[in-house]
């Protein structure tokens, strides 16, 4: 393969890499949001 | 969600992009993250202003709803728009004709978003807020996106409902209903839209032109898009001092309403008297400083402490 090639791979792994990070954190965030809204109804606040 | 200052953040083409995948910022951009902004604010002021108390962590997942649907229904909008978005230089820096997202996965984007967002605040908050945003996606997608868009030039009068009903959401994510105040505030952004939009318009109307979008400008000339403009800019004035009449805001938000008004009312008459189009442009800017002022002056008049301060 040659350089511009490598480096066209190099940047397609970077960007599912980083596209794997944003879906892993917004799940992460989908179960603390579940964890808060069910402590909070839990307490009768809402 | 109206198109409030759609694609202005969309202007970078990224060839090299092209086959290497989107980027997260390419899937950031299919939410419209501007046209949000004020979404999400106007959401958080009815929000704010209801009666009734609501948990801040209830609320803070209410004000999340409102802020994910408006982007779901935006990476919808992108879905649907795509050929005329490729045409207006406007949106050709979007992720769908830059070719870095398809169609397929910007549609389910924005479908996924959809269902969590309404699923979520039926959920946690209630079933009066979560019909009310699944409806506003309905609204702008199906109403307004895929049919008035392309058919009248009444597309943004009609399909302004949809950016009006973010307050509507937040008030009844308060108090479960739908009232004649949360109406008022629905109201001052339905009436808002047209003069907004079509100070937009008016100096993008070459644009619109080239892919075939009935905007106002092109259908009935400029002239009669001004003209169209003041009178609803007129019918808008009183409209947004209803929250003081129904006791939702007292004298700090009046005055300063007023005054806005004012400000309103003078670039609407001096876009009809001249035809530099700069004053369209200025008049666009002023409306989004408006719209802000007014719902960010609703909550300095509920904030506790504020009045006192002042007086």
């Amino acid at each position: 393969m040659n350089a511009p090639a490598n480096l066209q791979m190099d940047e397609k792994k970077k960007r599912l890499r980083q596209r794997n990070w944003a879906v892993a954190l917004a799940l992460v965030a989908f179960v603390a949001i579940v964890y808060a809204i069910t402590i909070v109804k839990m307490q009768g606040g809402a | 969600m109206a198109e409030q200052q759609i694609g202005i953040a969309n202007e970078a083409p990224a060839a090299t992009a092209v086959g290497v995948g989107a980027s997260v910022g390419d899937f950031i951009a299919l939410l419209k993250p501007r046209v949000m902004s004020l979404v999400v604010f106007s959401g958080f002021a009815g929000l704010y202003v209801a009666p009734g108390h609501i948990h801040p962590v209830i609320a803070a997942v209410a004000v999340l709803c409102i802020a994910v649907a408006a982007g779901a229904s935006g990476a919808i909008n992108m879905w649907y728009d795509r050929d005329i978005d490729a045409i207006m230089s406007r949106t050709r820096g979007r992720p769908i004709p830059r070719g870095v997202i398809t169609p397929e996965q910007a549609l389910t984007f924005g479908l996924v978003l959809s269902l969590f967002s309404v699923m979520l605040m039926d959920i946690a908050v209630n079933t009066t807020a979560a019909a009310l945003l699944a409806f506003t996606i309905f609204f702008y997608v199906v109403i307004y996106t895929m049919w008035l868009k392309r058919s009248t030039p009444q597309n943004i009068v009609i399909g302004g409902a949809s950016g009006a009903f973010p307050p509507m959401i937040g008030w009844a994510a308060v108090t479960g209903d739908v009232s004649l105040a949360s109406i008022a505030l629905f109201l001052i952004i339905f009436m808002w839209t047209p003069p907004h939009f079509w100070a937009l318009s008016l100096y993008r109307e070459g644009d619109y032109a080239k892919a075939g979008v009935p905007m106002m400008p092109v259908v009935a000339g400029q002239r009669s898009t001004k003209l169209q403009m003041l009178v609803y800019t007129l019918i808008l004035c009183p409209l947004t001092l209803a929250p003081v009449y129904l006791g939702v805001a007292g004298w700090v938000y009046g005055a300063a309403s007023i005054a806005l008004n004012l400000g309103f009312v003078g670039h609407a008459l001096r876009v009809l008297r001249s035809d530099d189009l700069r004053y369209a442009k200025r008049m666009f800017g002023f409306s989004l400083l408006y719209l802000f002022a007014h719902f960010l002056m609703l909550c300095v008049d509920r904030a506790p402490g504020i009045l006192s301060v002042l007086s």
